[in-house]
């Protein structure tokens, strides 16, 4: 789907003579990931979504178990394929490129007439559009149908395929007064047609008159689908015990626990919101979704460790060692303008400020050597050069 | 795919905010999927804080975006900087902290909701301002932006009224 969606968007509708299909298309799309839905599911509160993207946003830390849309509380169990949904994505996105394509010939056409101020027939426009399906809708309707016609090829469309159902019933009723059934073909009166037609929606047997294309995966057997998998309740689970359960799902097992629930939570999802697909992928894709996932994951995170440094000084695993060596000028220096500082009041009043200093040095307790020299050696303890530091504010 | 996703629903987004966008909200730069910067102003010509000011968001999305909300904060900028040769400051707000960040509920891991994006969330800000008529910092303004070593989406505000 995404080769042939590329980034499409409803408005490219506007500025087409179609521009009413864009709210349709809009509708026609997750309001999470903005895309056509793939696999969409119906929520407790009658919201649809891509079964991915739900999944992905009940699982997420921040949302606690609502719908993105109206806040209603509710279960991922609750979830249940929309089937009529994908079933208009797919018939939608078929005829998309075609439809966009009229309107765009058809803009192009209007503008270039105005363009060259030559007032052609409408009949020439007409012919210059290419008509995929081959029908002539110039003799048969009106000029607005024709325009519907143009935007919904008839095997896309519903309504049509129930218009030829309705030419059909009539073509069945024949002078004896019965008619015959659309799928087998055995004649009985109209009365019974219906009661009859329902033994056949058991068989799964198509009408005539709708096209079988629309409906895919009736007849060829499904792949064998992944069973949908439960939640793990990772804080339960000792290391080992996930570790075990990755490797029994086929999944990577490395990392630490906190990765490794991560990674299974993402393939949860995936294997879930797979089966809610009608065209459910194969496990090696699934595993190459998730071998992407966890690279992508892995380089925003480093990306964000390496913006946060900063503000780190917070941090529980703040390395101090590090943080004391690189910023050792900056401490010297302060520490150098203190000295002066002091000397220079000290001169006033001999007691006073010089001692403070060493006293300040001293009580720190992870300094062990006394300072007499007034010079520190490279490396000290950065706690000692922090009161330093402290001190050397305070005096301004 | 998690970057991927993010990257997707973004550059979905971006087209639509270079072509039109509400009135008072203007695309400044976005020169990649990670930080985008947005002007905005407050469309009430009478405001007595806000009228005639522009000011400056920046959006930071993370690879899980929209699962995860984007941090947004009002930033500062000089004039020569900016496309009408005016200076950006941070907008006096009760939920706005004098260093650009903002406690608002749909900004939190709590109240964040994927189908929000860029636009919608510039434009709850344009209106969380043209509602406001105090000319005050939050309370602790002073404490929290001395101290604050945290990005902002891992600052726990409480969110104590919601009178805007």
């Amino acid at each position: 789907m995404p080769a042939q969606d590329g980034i499409s968007d409803p408005t490219d509708w506007l500025g087409t003579p179609v521009a009413s299909l864009e709210p349709l298309e809009a509708g026609l799309r997750c309001e999470i990931c903005k895309d056509f839905y793939t696999a969409p599911v119906l929520t407790a509160c009658c919201h649809t979504f891509c079964s991915g993207c739900i999944r992905r946003s009940l699982s997420s830390v921040n949302a606690s178990r609502k719908c993105p849309l109206c806040w209603a509380p509710f279960d991922e169990g609750q979830l249940r394929k929309n089937k009529i949904v994908e079933e208009l994505v797919r018939t939608f996105q078929a005829a998309r490129g075609e439809i966009l394509a009229l309107g765009h010939a058809v803009r192009d056409d209007a503008f270039n007439r105005v363009e060259s101020g030559r007032k052609r027939k409408l009949d020439e426009i007409e012919d210059a559009i290419p008509l995929s399906n081959g029908v002539s809708p110039r003799k048969t309707r009106s000029q607005t149908q024709h325009k519907t016609n143009l935007i919904q090829p008839p095997s896309m469309s519903e309504k049509i395929a129930l218009e030829e159902q309705e030419e059909e019933d009539v073509e069945n009723r024949n002078e004896d007064g019965k008619v015959s059934c659309p799928i087998c073909g055995q004649r009985m009166p109209e009365a019974q047609v219906f009661t009859h037609l329902d033994t056949h929606s058991e068989d799964k047997v198509t009408m005539p008159g709708i096209s079988n294309s629309r409906l895919p995966n009736r007849t060829q057997p499904a792949m064998p689908t992944m069973t949908p998998l439960p939640t793990l309740s990772y804080s339960l689970l000792s290391e080992m015990q996930l570790r075990k359960k990755l490797r029994e799902l086929g999944i990577p097992s490395d990392g630490n626990k906190q990765a490794m629930s991560r990674r299974h939570t993402e393939w949860r999802n995936l294997v879930n919101a797979n089966s809610d697909s009608s065209n459910p992928k194969s496990k090696p894709d699934l595993l190459r979704e998730l071998n992407n996932w966890e690279r992508t994951q892995n380089s925003t995170n480093h990306s964000y460790t390496a913006k946060a440094t900063k503000f780190a000084v917070m941090d529980k695993d703040f390395d101090r060692d590090n943080w004391s060596i690189n910023h050792n000028c900056d401490f010297q220096s302060l520490i150098a303008a203190a000295r002066t500082k002091a000397k220079a009041s000290s001169k006033l009043d001999p007691k006073a400020p010089e001692d403070k200093v060493i006293i300040s040095n001293h009580s720190s307790a992870e300094s062990s050597e006394p300072n007499e020299t007034g010079k520190d050696p490279p490396g000290i303890p950065s706690s000692s050069q922090m009161s330093i530091v402290g001190l050397a504010n305070r005096e301004d | 795919m998690a970057g991927a996703f993010a990257s997707r629903r973004l550059q979905r987004e971006l087209p639509k905010l270079q072509a039109t966008t509400s009135p008072g909200i203007k695309l400044v730069s976005a020169t990649d999927l990670q930080e985008w910067l947005i002007d905005i102003q407050v469309m009430d010509s009478a405001h007595p804080l806000y009228a005639g000011q522009t000011y400056r968001l920046r959006f930071r999305f993370s690879g899980k975006y929209p699962i995860e909300a984007p941090e947004v904060m009002f930033i500062r900028a000089t004039a020569a900087s900016c496309w009408d040769q005016k200076p950006r400051s941070i907008p006096m707000h009760p939920h706005i902290y004098s260093n650009g960040i903002i406690c608002l509920d749909l900004l939190d891991k709590a109240g964040w909701s994927p189908v929000q994006n860029v636009e919608s969330v510039s434009m709850s800000l344009q209106s969380m301002l043209a509602g406001n008529y105090k000319n005050e910092r939050p309370e602790g303004d002073e404490v929290f932006v001395r101290t604050n070593t945290q990005r902002p989406r891992d600052v726990n505000f409480e969110f104590h009224d919601d009178d805007c």
